[in-house]
């Protein structure tokens, strides 16, 4: 027995002995933070998880999927009026978290100062961003500017005003400007340099002016003390120095137009990115990854067929500066080949124009018209992002890269804030508006000097309380310029014509028949067979466009031999509250000091 | 088939009663007949020997029979040896008949040790060699599916190497989660790779108090795998072999003929859009003028295809299909596929020395209908156990085992991750031919099963794993003290191969493509597991003063494990018929990574056992355990259990007659056990290095914040009592074992408290959960065996039931908030499994009735009365839509704030987990000819099928995916009201939507009843095999998944029942039912020892 307590004893001085080893094990495959703050390297890898920020590869071509000129066929619940604040969820912090955090632990100071202010400056710079969009979509937040503990006061906090949440961001671009160790443009534009911050700081500002302005004595501006000129001040200078100190410029050489490209044109539908003017670019990569410009635009299936609309392609203006009559001297409306023939050569850098030309499955290239049986619900397709080669339609296989900040915004944003300001020169038209129009190979008008006259359609279509000749002009090219490059929305939101979205007519091209085959790009070749028949089974059946659903067809009275406009209606509403979003529901349930934004 | 075995046995009994001989001169012969402790037995069968008279002894063990003097008398009855007695004259013979180790005897393997039957505390259960024998099946995990109650193992699919995570009693944690420990000879291991010949006994630790001396390792139960000993003497050599053919238990049937399929393509299409399509998907044009041109020409007869002169709203020059159809899903599988197993086994002992030496192989053909790249599967297995006792108190053993196995598993190459059967969903119309005139593959082919007919494109994986055990077995005084160690090292590689290639197709006449975007490329990804164990304990047993039976043992564990992967990337094979990385030339897209981890766990563990009079039995545990897995200063913990057992069948005042109730024991156990089965590093904050953007012209990698962690985390522990019952009755010919448990999961490592949005980061998960578990298992079992024709038939029947159900007790989940999916959130009060939904009693029969709810929805401030759900792009209801019931009579289809008290219209509707897991075991024996089935099943099961369940779905998922064939005539027309289905409409949201929107009209039943396997088979008589020096030579059929049926059954057979767990785990892509199916298989199989 003794002997057993022995055996007993001794086995578990053995098992005590195993206790007393260290069980510690770390992991090798991930980094801990000291390897991360504690060299450029780390730095940089950290930073460059701000570049997913930006819209995407599959994403930054549709930025403006919700404009009042953009027709298509499916609404979600917000644009139909249908959302609540039970159906709101997207309220997301992780991205200002994740920027917050780095901020905080860039302190090592084995790392030069100038080395970790300029990492701090692309990290303040990406908070701005996330800020501004913060800003433009629920109006007041609150300002986070650390990574929050479990048990942080600013968990609990209410909104910070549209004041405070203005002045940081324009800190967070200030420090910025003035970190960034980069001037230069950087490859592909693809990274940000010190410039890039300038740029946004034009766009924020001049945002954060009109909202005031064009919002004032609503509920939308009730806590702002900073006055509207101030920001608008600002919005010129960081615009100015831009184009003073900057490298970038407008890129006006380049092939004609005429094969479908263009000065213009190329800066869309380039391989590498146009540095010279392009500022800020998302990159599509034959290998690496494929966008998917051409699917989206072209497919019959995918993506909701987003399509210009008539009423907005009449703002386009004639190439000799004139302004565009949808009528012909005899009274007779425009077909679709006059209609495109002459104009401001953006437009037919924008949609299909009649002497829009793609490489078929041949390999040769061919006139085509917009795609009226399968893809346009107007007639006029939209070109801009797609390259003129039809085997790329059919899946993710685009590789041109999709700019996201350019260089002629800034003209446009230095114009407008001098207009709203009352200060635009003939000069600053000159190399603003007019530089623009002079690309897009307009001769005459107002290109050296600010316009004096109102256009009433522009006016009494879109702004009818602006009676500025020279802020009309400038929304004009606006519009134009930067059709589909994702401003739409926020600037009518900022000049407070949201209703554009619900009012704007979706209208199609003119159609001179019905029940008769159209050549509509003067080739030759039938492109179309209008009809409501919707069992129309004759000769014409390939290329039948059937008036089905939401599309409807208008005989002109005005038009002496009887032609037809198309309409597309959908189910499309603009409240006054929805200028802003809503704060979730579940948001403020966890939060009770968050108020709700008017209207709501 | 059966019928013809039907036959063969109508044959064997024939011709064994036609064999019995003629009897001799009688006289009479009495007696009676009594147990080891002189108590009379009744029903003991008395037969002549070599005759067909019999008797069966009356209620005080007594029997007349007439028999010859020289004859011998033969004397069986269940749960005691068979007894032949010479008559040799006599005329009264009484016999005292030997109690056959019974059920009760029975050693069952537990923790470090064995028990007899009758001295477990805890809840054990165990399964011999039994389950595996003349199995077709590849795999261990999946002959034990079913076997034994509450070991749960969801096998998802059909392919050979499909295992599962072993379960026992249900969701174990909600945070952590967590396994059963699966021990093979005491040393962790995985069950797939085992040879299932190899293995002796299954034994499963239910309980806490059962598996607690493995600590923190197995706080969900153990399940101990133990492999073949040498047997001793001669050696035995064993062969046995199965031939299998299989195929698939459930074929889908969808509507194959191109115009039926296109036209309800156009419906579904023009149904949710209100305008034409100009393509079916991608891979087909589309226009009603072809369509109307495809009308005619499928009543005519004239099909074809033509090449596009620009009208039919096609390109010019492109191919236009009017096919008769193409049935792609039809298309891939074999007929049937041919498998087969072999194994032999020798074993013996030579003197000081024995041994154990098994092979095996498994081979499979594959199912895919592919000349070059069909799917196989082989494995193969070595052993050798050798054992050498160098002293009378040392034995060293050896146990050293090898195994290999690979699979070949062709993919897609079009999109997604290659899975097949998503792939002919998305592209695979029955519109299209598979083959152009001009030879070449179409696009819809290409798209979906191209890489099937002519492709490359495919997965091949590779398993090799080494493993030897050295283990020292000392005993001293008399046995008394005994000490055990052993050492185990293993290492096991893993090996992937994916390989995809383009494949060539034709959209125009004279232009061959490849699909644009695709690369032709090989990654390999090499991890290599490197472990090593060591298990030493001493023991102690005695029995002091006759009645007070003692065990004491104390060990020591350690463990260690640390694994190491490279994955590497490469495109731009030089030709498609590279095999090696090396010929692949590269673009910037190459890659490599690497992973790496390592954990250690040490445990000394001391275990009591104490015994009074075989009546009271008490058993104590306790572990000191650290894990590597937590941070330090919370590495270690200490864990006890205790359990008891009471027999009251022992008691002196029981006085139950014994044929009636032949035991009764009451046992009960209680433990607490910490769970350590967790992933490394989940404590430590982490820096992961992932792709991200392209910044001049290179796809950048970046790190971003880590996940919070809070410093003060601990184990999770589950503390579990059991308490059960063990009864026989009729002399144990029937037994019942009856546990029933409650097990509470305790400080969930689980999401933390909501905090404000503002935080940015989800709220840092700490242990804040608990969980209730309660469930049951029961098992009856009936053994008996009487005289047919005089040869004894023995026979049994095993019943098993086993159910639990899983209630939240704390969550972070104030509000209650539910999740948008089926599966609520979690919330305190919460059943796990719960199916939240909307109630439909219908579909919207006319106009009138939609004006109305909509009028009153429009009075109650809503646009919509139903806008969650827009069944067209309009937001429009129509007649034939689902009606969902406004249960909260605010006017209007909502989820109001989605939380539990204010759910809007939707209730709890099912649940997902099965409920109520039962099988059947019926065996039977007689004149060398045995007969098993065993069928498994579930009770009670919902499911409500994802959004991407098209198999389901058809159509209503997405116009242009396949159309099932029980919808043909089911779906709401204004002729057809009660139609099952919906008007006809593509991404119909309710369905499109899936779970989300899940109600109770289109809730799916999936309980069900499987006979899991059929046994039929014959040992040759030794007389004829003996001959030929042979032992034992058996042939039988033996098949698995011969039959189901499932409520879900009556709506489609389309998707076999226990295959519903979603996509192809290899070649994930989301979708319920994109599998491989569930096989039937055939089997012939033969044993021959000798």
């Amino acid at each position: 027995m003794k002997k057993i307590l022995y055996i007993f004893s001794a086995a578990l001085a053995l098992a005590a002995t195993a206790v007393s080893c260290d069980l510690t094990e770390t992991q090798q495959s991930t980094a801990d933070r000291a390897m991360i703050f504690g060299s450029e390297t780390g730095l940089e890898t950290y930073t460059n998880s701000f570049y997913n920020y930006l819209p995407s590869t599959g994403g930054g071509f549709q930025m403006d999927a919700t404009s009042d000129y953009g027709a298509k066929n499916a609404i979600g619940t917000y644009e139909s009026g249908a959302y609540t604040t039970e159906t709101s969820t997207s309220w997301s912090w992780g991205s200002i978290r994740n920027v917050n955090y780095f901020l905080k632990y860039n302190t090592n100071t084995s790392i030069s100062e100038t080395v970790r202010n300029n990492y701090n400056g692309i990290a303040r710079f990406f908070r701005a961003y996330l800020y501004y969009d913060k800003l433009v979509t629920y109006g007041e937040v609150p300002w986070i500017d650390r990574p929050l503990d479990t048990d942080s006061e600013e968990l609990f906090a209410g909104r910070d005003t549209r004041d405070v949440i203005i002045t940081h961001i324009i800190e967070d671009l200030d420090f910025a400007y003035n970190n960034i160790t980069t001037s230069s443009v950087t490859g592909n534009s693809n990274a940000i340099n010190k410039w890039t911050p300038l740029f946004l700081k034009s766009r924020v500002c001049l945002f954060e002016a009109s909202w005031r302005k064009y919002h004032a004595g609503t509920d939308y501006v009730k806590n702002c003390t900073i006055k509207a000129d101030e920001l608008f001040r600002d919005a010129a200078d960081a615009a100015e120095t831009l184009m003073k100190d900057g490298p970038y410029k407008l890129r006006t050489s380049g092939t004609a137009f005429g094969g479908g490209r263009g000065p213009y044109r190329d800066l869309f539908v380039s391989d590498n990115t146009v540095t010279q003017e392009v500022m800020l670019a998302v990159s599509t990569d034959l290998t690496l990854d494929l966008g998917e410009q051409n699917w989206w635009y072209n497919s019959s299936t995918y993506g909701p067929h987003l399509c210009m609309s008539r009423a907005f392609a009449k703002t386009y203006l004639n190439n000799d500066g004139s302004l565009y009559n949808e009528k012909n001297a005899d009274g007779k409306y425009k077909n679709f080949v006059e209609e495109t023939a002459g104009r401001d050569q953006r437009l037919c850098q924008t949609i299909r124009g009649a002497d829009y030309t793609r490489k078929n499955a041949e390999g040769d290239n061919e006139r085509t018209a917009p795609n009226y049986s399968g893809h346009t619900l107007t007639g006029y397709q939209f070109t801009k992002y797609v390259l003129d080669d039809i085997s790329f339609d059919d899946a993710a296989t685009n590789y041109n890269d999709i700019p996201i900040f350019r260089f002629a915004e800034a003209l446009l944003n230095y114009a407008e804030a001098k207009a709203e300001l009352g200060t635009i020169t003939d000069s600053d038209w000159q190399n603003t508006i007019g530089a623009l129009r002079r690309r897009a190979g307009i001769t005459g008008g107002d290109l050296d000097t600010k316009p004096t006259a109102v256009d009433t359609y522009l006016q009494k279509t879109f702004y009818p309380k602006v009676s500025d000749p020279v802020i009309l002009e400038i929304r004009r090219d606006r519009a134009i310029e930067l059709c589909l490059e994702g401003l739409r929305l926020d600037d009518l939101k900022r000049w407070n014509c949201g209703n554009l979205w619900e009012e704007l007519p979706w209208t199609g091209v003119y159609i001179p028949a019905l029940d008769t085959p159209l050549d509509m790009n003067g080739d030759g070749v039938k492109d179309v067979y209008v009809t409501k028949d919707k069992t129309y089974k004759g000769d014409y059946k390939g290329i039948a466009m059937f008036i089905t659903g939401a599309q409807e067809i208008e005989k002109l009275s005005d038009d002496p031999n009887g032609g037809y406009i198309l309409n597309y209606n959908m189910s499309r509403k603009w409240n006054d509250n929805m200028y802003l979003y809503p704060i979730p529901s579940q948001v403020i349930r966890k939060n009770e000091a968050l108020s709700q934004n008017p209207g709501w | 088939m059966f019928k013809k075995i039907h036959l063969t046995i109508c044959l064997f009994i024939f011709m064994a009663v036609f064999s019995m001989s003629a009897q001799n001169g009688t006289n009479s012969v009495s007696g009676v007949v009594t147990d080891g402790n002189k108590v009379p037995l009744a029903g003991v069968s008395v037969v002549v020997k070599g005759t067909k008279i019999g008797t069966t002894t009356g209620t005080n063990g007594d029997y007349l029979i007439r028999a010859s003097g020289k004859s011998v008398l033969q004397f069986s009855f269940i749960g005691f040896e068979t007894q032949d007695v010479p008559v040799e004259g006599r005329s009264k013979i009484d016999l005292s008949m030997k109690e056959k180790s019974t059920a009760l005897n029975e050693i069952v393997v537990v923790g470090y040790g064995t028990q007899k039957k009758a001295n477990l505390t805890g809840a054990v259960d165990q399964v011999t060699s039994d389950v595996f024998e003349g199995r077709p099946s590849a795999n261990v995990t999946q002959m034990l599916q079913g076997a034994i109650p509450n070991l749960n193992l969801k096998i998802t699919d059909g392919k050979p190497t499909r295992s599962a995570s072993y379960n026992i009693r249900g969701t174990t944690s909600i945070g952590q989660g967590g396994s059963a420990l699966v021990l093979i000879d005491g040393v962790e291991g995985d069950p797939r790779l085992l040879n299932p010949d190899d293995i002796a006994s299954v034994s499963v630790l239910k309980d806490a108090a059962s598996s607690s001396i493995y600590g923190s390792r197995a706080p969900y139960g153990v399940v101990l795998i133990t492999t073949k000993n040498a047997k001793s003497g001669q050696a035995v050599v064993s062969y046995s072999t199965n031939l299998i053919l299989e195929t698939p238990a459930n074929q889908p049937e969808y509507v194959s003929d191109g115009y039926t399929w296109a036209d309800h393509f156009y419906t579904a299409y023009y149904n949710y859009n209100h305008s034409n399509p100009s393509g079916i998907n991608k891979s087909q044009q589309f226009s009603t003028a072809w369509l109307a041109e495809y009308k005619e020409r499928a009543a005519s007869g004239n099909y074809g295809t033509e090449v596009s002169d620009g009208s039919w709203g096609t390109t010019k020059g492109r191919w236009v299909y009017f096919n008769k159809g193409t049935d792609y899903a039809g298309m891939i599988y074999k007929d049937a596929v041919f498998a087969q197993s072999h194994n032999l086994s020798i074993s013996g002992s030579e003197g000081k020395f024995d041994y154990y030496l098994s092979g095996r192989f498994y081979g499979y053909g594959g199912l895919f209908d592919s000349p070059s790249n069909t799917d196989d599967y082989k494995m193969i297995n070595g052993r050798l156990k050798v054992g050498y006792q160098i002293k009378k108190w040392l034995k060293i053993t050896d146990n050293f085992d090898i195994m290999h196995d690979k699979y070949h598993n062709p993919v897609t190459y079009s999109e997604g991750n290659g899975n097949i059967w998503r792939n002919i969903f998305d592209e695979g119309h029955p519109s299209s031919p598979v083959w152009n005139p001009d030879g070449t593959m179409t696009y819809s082919a290409v798209y979906s099963v191209g890489d099937f007919l002519y492709g490359n494109s495919r997965h091949t994986r590779i398993n090799d794993q080494v493993r030897n055990t050295l283990s020292a077995k000392l005993n001293f005084l008399d046995n008394k003290l005994r000490f055990n160690a052993d050492f185990t090292y293993r290492d096991k590689t893993y090996y992937r191969q994916i390989k995809r290639v383009r494949t060539p197709y034709s959209r125009y006449q004279n232009k061959v493509e490849t699909i644009s975007g695709t690369q032709s490329y090989i990654s390999e990804l090499t991890q290599d597991t490197k472990y090593l164990s060591t298990n030493d304990y001493v023991e102690y047993e005695d029995t002091f003063g006759e009645s007070h039976y003692f065990k004491g043992m104390v060990g020591y564990n350690y463990e260690q494990s640390s694994m190491k992967n490279l994955y590497a990337y490469n495109d731009e094979l030089l030709t498609e018929d590279v095999e090696n990385i090396n010929l692949a030339l590269g673009t910037e897209k190459r890659s490599i990574t690497g992973e790496w981890n390592k954990w250690r766990s040490v445990g000394a563990f001391s275990r009591l056992n104490y015994m009074f009079k075989d009546k009271y039995l008490v058993e104590l545990n306790g572990r000191y355990d650290g894990s590597s897995k937590f941070r330090s200063g919370e590495q270690w913990a200490f864990f006890a259990s205790a359990s008891a057992g009471w027999r009251v069948s022992s008691e002196p005042w029981f006085k139950v007659d014994k044929n009636a109730i032949s035991n009764l024991k009451l046992r009960a156990s209680y433990g607490s056990l910490g769970n350590s089965n967790i992933s490394a590093y989940s404590f430590d904050e982490s820096f992961g290095v992932s792709t991200g953007r392209i910044i001049n012209g290179t796809l950048v990698k970046y790190t971003d914040s880590p996940t919070p962690i809070p410093d003060n985390l601990t184990w999770e522990t589950a503390k579990t009592v059991d308490v059960g019952i063990d009864m026989g009755f009729l002399r144990d010919r029937l037994t019942v074992v009856a546990d029933w448990y409650d097990r509470k999961t305790v400080d969930m490592y689980i999401v933390g408290p909501t905090l404000p949005d503002v935080y940015g980061a989800s709220s840092p998960k700490g242990n804040y959960g608990d969980m209730t578990t309660k469930g049951y298992e029961i098992s009856i079992e009936w053994r008996d065996e009487f005289n047919l024709a005089s040869k004894p038939f023995t026979y049994g029947i095993r019943a098993t039931l086993a159910d639990y159900k899983s209630v939240i007790d704390k969550y972070n989940n104030s509000t209650k908030a539910l999740g948008t999916d089926n599966n609520a959130d979690y919330y305190e009060g919460m059943t796990v499994g719960e199916i939240w939904g909307f109630v439909s009693n219908g579909l919207w029969q006319n106009q009138e009735d939609i004006d109305v709810a909509e009028a009153a929805a429009k009075a109650a401030g809503q646009s919509y009365y139903n806008p969650l759900m827009r069944t067209d792009k309009k937001y429009s209801l129509y007649p034939g839509d689902i009606k969902f019931e406004d249960l909260n009579k605010n006017g209007y289809i909502d989820r109001g704030a989605n939380t539990v008290d204010d759910s809007g219209d939707r209730k709890v509707i099912g649940n997902t987990e099965p409920r109520y897991m039962y099988s059947f075991n019926l065996n039977a024996e007689w004149n060398n000819i045995f007969v098993s089935a065993f069928f498994q099943g579930v009770g009670k099961q919902d499911w409500f099928p994802s959004n991407e369940a098209a198999s389901l779905w058809g159509q209503y998922n997405r116009p242009y995916a396949q159309m099932p064939k029980w919808q043909v005539g089911n779906y709401w027309t204004e002729d057809n009201t009660d139609a099952y289905m919906p008007r006809y409409t593509g991404y119909y949201t309710p369905f499109y939507k899936g779970s989300s929107c899940a109600n109770t009209r289109y809730l799916q039943d999936v309980s069900y009843i499987r006979l899991k396997n059929l046994q039929i088979g014959y040992n040759l008589p030794s007389k004829w095999i003996s001959k030929i020096g042979l032992n034992k030579v058996s042939v039988f059929f033996s098949g698995d998944n011969l039959w189901t049926w499932s409520p879900l059954y009556r709506l489609t057979k389309d998707i076999d029942v226990a295959n519903i767990y979603g996509t192809d785990a290899e070649a994930s892509s989301t979708g319920d039912g994109y599998n491989y199916p569930t096989m039937t298989s055939y089997s012939l199989g033969l044993n021959i020892t000798f």
